[in-house]
């Protein structure tokens, strides 16, 4: 992003409003929200006559909801986190907001750490909008009243309070005589124009939306999309949209993010993710989302099998069990990968076949491709076979751990692709996005 | 003749806060092997409509006027006995959105699937094991040997889809209604079951009648649309037909709300306001309180569904007209330029 015309604004504004433009208002930098899978004491403790010393363990594995977020969000801005259910967004949403207490990892709001910044301060610089505006407002209050609490617990005095709902309402497209009524009496899309006239009411710098949209109709959705950018461009808001719909995503951030089991996978400019996907499951994802126009692909499926628990993501690259491009090592096919994989995991946990006696038999029953796998790569699993028969668990997993794909070895991290202002993470070369002679670069989906 | 005729069908709920005319006079046909999307918001009476059709519709709802006929056969004449033993999950079965309330939880997948196969065909009861895990397989459940004998519980969100479209399938059914059934699942899954669709549709030579609010989705499934709002079809014609050349003012500001990740605009142009309540709706076209071109006559008169193109009616005055217009709409306009 570089350094570029940082406005003498920014440093003699007082903190009450936000820098100018070019300055990340928001910074996150290695946030992670774990959650235990056992809560409460003794649920967590189990026995265990083989542990070492004290016969007591904890279990503490936990949900890794987000486990490792870094992006900086400029003033003025619209950041979209899209990804779908149980990816950790709305975690990540809530965390920020400090509605959950991060694990680790840390927080810069408008340049400061978060936790240095009292509490007062950021609540009135920060706000959220829900998904279900239904839930999110008391139903027994009058509207009037619901816009005017963030103003209220900021101690303004009631007139002052009233004039500005009533305001607000206007500026939300709804009338000023809607003060005294009711949430049921109004239609969903109006509510959420409630919810977001409460969110302004405070004049925020930031706007957390969790699925503004989710749950409305299509028209509705157009008008509050609109209003929100509306509201934006007037009041110079930033906003952190999460959803789980790109089109949404796509209409309304400047940046957007893709998210997969707790972590970025890609993060781009909008228009160049939505025209270059660099990760496979950037891609697949976009070329589910059907669309209306008989002109453009149709949907494809290209994922198989489930999301897999968050409690226990996969090694490596955490999309590895379900990605369409899984790098397969030189020299297998990918049948034979196949059957490597089942060898491994069986030599890690420690039990083979019950139909195998000796290496030959095990590389039958494990690889029966063995003839089409490289020289070198069969006499490592011969090894590996021999050194599990022979009880030599932890070397014959060695053995086999230096044949793995990198997808398995190791996470791949965000790096530039083909933009500096592009990242993705994963082990496929991103040179340029249509480099043909590396079979692993497609292009995006056209 | 077509396999479903509806035809002027109207159902009212009866509630302490007025009539709501849920479905207000509604006509559309199925073709055997055809799928037909019927599209619009909430409110639209879509759901209302195709539950109409099984005679699933409960106090205080009740079809007034109209005709259901399926094969020639009248469908509102029946009795509750006869349409269980004769119609529903036999000739026509429905696919809901939430599989959960198809699937009860206390049986496993494959019991409740030998159940409909024995009941429904003159399978044994082996015989039908054998046939629940083929149709397991076919709607893409992975190790359906195994899975057979697992609980609804022990299934994804869009597995249970899966089973629940397997359900429907056991017994051979001649079309299939399916109400909203992907609109709660993440779209990668969805992708899935939009393409078990299009395969049950070219195996099985299976109608559908697919409900839904999203226009990709329809364009995935149908071969034909007709669009709802507010108990009323406005316009219908095949998919790509309606989507280059939308007649209605609904369905073009219906089309010019849609937000795609494929396109860039820089403003969509939503239909302002809300669907007015169908207790007390707008008297002569009900669209007419947001229409962009509304003109005095649609208070006081009833559109009809007029011939606008080849199988494509609108129910607009616009073209309630022997010489109709012929110059181009707003959304033929905005797909020229938006290339
Ligand atoms: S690192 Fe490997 S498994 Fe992960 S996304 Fe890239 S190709 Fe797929
Ligand atoms: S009949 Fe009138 S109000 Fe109804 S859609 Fe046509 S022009 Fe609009």
């Amino acid at each position: 992003m570089g350094v570029e015309v940082i406005m003498s604004a920014g440093s003699q504004q007082t903190g009450d409003t936000a820098d100018a433009a070019g300055q990340p208002l928001l910074e996150v930098s290695g946030l992670k929200k774990h959650f235990p899978v056992n809560s409460g004491l003794f649920a967590s403790i189990t026995f265990d006559r083989d542990a070492d010393g004290f016969p007591i363990t904890r279990d503490d594995s936990s949900v890794k909801a987000v486990d490792g977020v870094d992006f900086a969000l400029e003033a003025g801005k619209t950041l979209g986190v899209v990804g779908e259910s149980g990816c950790g967004k709305s975690t990540l949403a809530r965390t920020i907001l400090g509605l959950e207490e991060p694990t680790a990892g840390e927080i810069r709001f408008d340049g400061r750490p978060k936790d240095e910044i009292p509490e007062a301060e950021f609540r009135k610089r920060s706000q959220m909008v829900f998904q279900d505006p239904q839930s999110s407002l008391n139903g027994r209050r009058r509207v009037g009243h619901i816009i005017e609490d963030p103003l209220e617990g900021a101690g303004w005095e009631k007139a002052r309070r009233r004039e500005r709902a009533l305001e607000l309402l206007e500026q939300v497209g709804l009338k000023r005589e809607y003060y005294n009524r009711y949430p049921h009496e109004f239609s969903g899309g109006q509510r959420q124009r409630i919810n977001l006239a409460r969110a302004l009411s405070i004049s925020p710098d930031l706007i957390v939306c969790d699925e503004p949209v989710s749950g409305l109709d299509v028209s509705i959705q157009a008008q509050i999309l609109n209003l929100m950018t509306d509201l934006q461009a007037e009041y110079g808001l930033t906003y952190l949209v999460i959803s789980h719909d790109l089109s949404v995503v796509r209409y309304i951030a400047d940046r957007v993010a893709v998210m997969y089991l707790g972590e970025f996978v890609e993060v781009a400019p909008t228009d160049r993710l939505f025209t270059h996907q660099y990760h496979p499951y950037a891609r697949a994802l976009l070329s589910a989302v059907p669309n209306p126009d008989p002109d453009m692909p149709g949907v494809s499926s290209q994922l198989s099998g489930a999301v897999p628990s968050a409690s226990n993501p996969p090694r490596g690259c955490r999309f590895h069990t379900r990605c369409p491009s899984f790098i397969i090592p030189d020299g297998f096919t990918a049948e034979a990968y196949d059957g490597y994989d089942r060898l491994r995991s069986d030599v890690s946990e420690r039990s083979l076949d019950p139909e195998v006696n000796d290496v030959s038999s095990a590389l039958e029953t494990y690889v029966p491709e063995l003839a089409s796998v490289a020289g070198d790569r069969r006499a490592a699993l011969e090894s590996a076979v021999s050194e599990a028969l022979d009880g030599e668990w932890d070397r014959a997993e060695r053995t086999l751990e230096s044949e793995q794909s990198p997808c398995q070895a190791e996470a791949p991290s965000l790096e530039t692709a083909g933009d500096p202002a592009h990242e993705a993470a994963c082990h496929l070369s991103f040179e340029t996005p249509s480099d043909a002679d590396s079979g692993s670069t497609e292009d995006g989906r056209r | 003749m077509s396999l479903l005729e509806v035809e002027n069908l109207r159902t009212y709920f009866f509630t302490p806060a007025g009539i709501v005319q849920a479905v207000d006079g509604v006509s559309f046909e199925v073709d055997a092997g055809e799928s037909l999307g019927i599209v619009g918001e909430s409110g639209a009476g879509k759901s209302v409509a195709v539950k109409s059709i099984m005679g699933l519709i409960r106090d205080p709802g009740r079809i007034v006027e109209g005709s259901v006929r399926f094969d020639g056969r009248e469908l509102t004449e029946l009795s509750e006995a006869e349409l269980r033993r004769e119609i529903r999950g036999n000739e026509i079965s429905i696919v809901f959105q939430d599989a959960m309330s198809a699937l009860n939880p206390v049986f496993t997948v494959g019991s409740q699937l030998e159940e409909v196969i024995v009941e429904n065909t003159d399978r044994s009861p082996s015989a039908a094991r054998e046939r629940a895990i083929e149709l397991l397989d076919d709607v893409g459940i992975p190790n359906p040997d195994r899975r057979i004998d697992e609980y609804p519980h022990q299934y994804s969100g869009g597995m249970q889809q899966r089973a629940m479209i397997a359900m429907a399938l056991a017994c051979d059914p001649r079309l299939i209604i399916a109400d909203e059934p992907t609109t709660a699942l993440d779209v990668t899954i969805q992708a899935g079951i939009l393409e078990l669709f299009d395969e049950i549709q070219e195996t099985h030579d299976t109608s559908i009648v697919y409900v839904t609010h999203d226009l990709g989705v329809v364009r995935e499934v149908c071969d034909r649309v007709s669009v709802m709002y507010l108990g009323r079809v406005v316009e219908s014609a095949p998919y790509e037909e309606l989507y280059r050349y939308p007649k209605h003012p609904y369905t073009q500001s219906l089309l010019n709300s849609v937000v795609t990740p494929d396109e860039i605009l820089d403003e969509i142009n939503p239909i302002g306001g809300t669907m007015p309540s169908a207790v007390s709706p707008p008297s002569g076209c009900r669209f007419r309180t947001r229409c962009p071109e509304a003109v005095e006559e649609c208070v006081h008169v009833t559109p009809r569904a007029r011939q606008v193109g080849d199988s494509h009616t609108a129910a607009c005055l616009l073209y309630d007209e022997s010489n109709s217009h012929e110059e181009p709409t707003l959304r033929e306009i905005t797909n020229q330029t938006n290339d």
